[in-house]
């Protein structure tokens, strides 16, 4: 068995999301959280960045969004513009 | 009247719906049954068009983004054998007067009652019969060649403006005589043969221009014998060639843009944002660029957070609204009826993702 350990790949815990939300000002700061204290800050730096981001592009592009909602496999990302800033909820699903 | 009944196909566009409806209705009940479509914004329209060949466009003047007159400018531009109807609530002669000069088959209000509801139908119950045989706009059914023999007969000195799809043609008549034509890299006499070749399109007539140098000595009669000749000889030899004038071949994107509330479609590689499809986009490049980044920028995104596969992105705007899926390798951008609420975009999200075969 143990040989047959060897050639396993090392188990992986998936990565688990919270559900909450959060917003952040149109400089990507945050403003108010929901979301539990050990969800990673830097995880929700990247999300919102993008999310402005992508806000931002789509108003340049004369499609201006008020929301957009980002479905991935284990994870519903949905944002609200928010004058610039945003609202950011957070959605688990099952994988 | 049956040739045309059977592909009579007539698309009404206006952004008031209600209105929409009603001329739907009034239509339908023509004796040549004609398949009425409706539109209710310029992007829709265009969608269509580029997918199915229509006999009729009924457009309003006074719309939201792009009014009547830029939609009549690229339809003569795009489609030069449609047959084009203004219905509108401008009563302004000035309006009517460039409505006709962009081409434009009928100008009519928007009928109040009963009677006008009536009239209205025959006009274009007419028109479609009309279109059934073809010809050049201005003098309904005649050919280009009836056109330059009443000239030439009446001893007229004009210049005749053709114009078909992005091309334009003149014929220079001096007192009855054909002294010039000019189409493309060709002059004079070959020119006025490869005019002649058209087989639809627009014209105008405009005052003689007698400073134009002579070119062509031979007379209109003999021309005219010529051609129809030479006309003859290629329609009997070359009656299998494509319509240069047929509508744009059914796109691959065309079923998914008979969805209801589908206004634009663009299909683009996610390894190179170059490669693309569009159908009913404006700036398809941008569009292109655009969703191939933001697919790829959250795809990375998943990436870091391990969320699983993207599988799509909704967006919900004042002018309209968005959705985009993504599968083996592709990105499909659709724009979206801004008047869907969030549950019909959802909806007609899962139907895009259910009915596109990349």
């Amino acid at each position: 068995m143990g040989a047959l350990n060897f050639f396993k790949s090392p188990a992986r815990t998936p990565a688990r999301f919270p559900a909450g939300s959060y917003t952040v000002d149109r400089s990507g700061g945050m403003v108010v959280s929901t979301l539990p204290g050990d969800f990673s800050a830097a995880h929700m730096g990247a999300i919102s960045q993008l999310v402005l981001a992508t806000l931002q592009s789509a108003r340049e592009l004369g499609v201006p969004l008020a929301e957009i909602t980002v479905h991935y496999a284990g994870l519903q990302i949905r944002a609200r513009d928010l004058a610039g800033g945003a609202i950011i909820f957070l959605t688990p699903r099952e994988f | 009247m049956a040739a045309h009944s059977a592909a009579a196909k007539i698309l009404i566009l206006d952004d008031d719906t209600d209105l929409l409806e009603t001329y739907r209705d009034l239509l339908s009940c023509l004796p040549c049954r004609p398949e009425v479509h409706t539109a209710s914004s310029a992007a829709r329209a265009f969608a269509l068009l580029e997918s199915e060949l229509f006999a009729m466009l009924i457009t309003d003047l006074r719309m939201p983004k792009v009014d009547g007159f830029q939609v009549l400018m690229s339809v003569r531009q795009k489609f030069p054998a449609l047959r084009t109807v203004v219905l509108t609530g401008l009563v302004d002669e000035q309006y009517r007067a460039r409505a006709y000069a962009m081409g434009i088959d009928l100008y009519t209000e928007k009928p109040s009652t009963l009677g006008e509801s009536k009239l209205f139908g025959q006009c274009v119950e007419a028109l479609l019969a009309r279109g059934a045989h073809g010809g050049f706009r201005g003098v309904q059914c005649k050919s280009l060649m009836d056109l330059v023999q009443f000239e030439c007969l009446s001893q007229n000195s004009s210049v005749l403006r053709i114009t078909n799809g992005s091309l334009e043609a003149k014929i220079w008549i001096h007192g009855g005589d054909v002294v010039d034509a000019a189409v493309k890299n060709f002059l004079g006499e070959g020119a006025f043969r490869n005019i002649f070749a058209w087989k639809a399109g627009n014209f105008e007539v405009l005052p003689g221009d007698p400073s134009r140098e002579r070119t062509i000595f031979t007379s209109y009669q003999s021309l005219l014998l010529d051609t129809a000749q030479a006309l003859d000889e290629t329609i009997a030899s070359d009656s299998a060639a494509p319509d240069e004038l047929a509508p744009h071949p059914t796109s691959a994107l065309a079923p998914l843009a008979r969805m209801d509330g589908v206004e634009s479609l663009l299909v683009v590689a996610s390894e190179n944002a170059g490669a693309f499809e569009s159908w009913g986009v404006e700036n398809a490049g941008r569009f292109a660029a655009w969703t191939h980044k933001v697919m790829d920028d959250f795809r990375m995104l998943g990436k870091s957070l391990e969320t699983g596969t993207l599988d799509a992105i909704e967006g919900l705007g004042p002018r309209r609204h968005i959705a985009i899926l993504s599968r083996h390798g592709k990105e499909l951008f659709a724009g979206l009826d801004r008047t869907l609420t969030p549950k019909q975009v959802r909806e007609t999200l899962k139907d895009l993702d259910t009915r596109w075969e990349p």
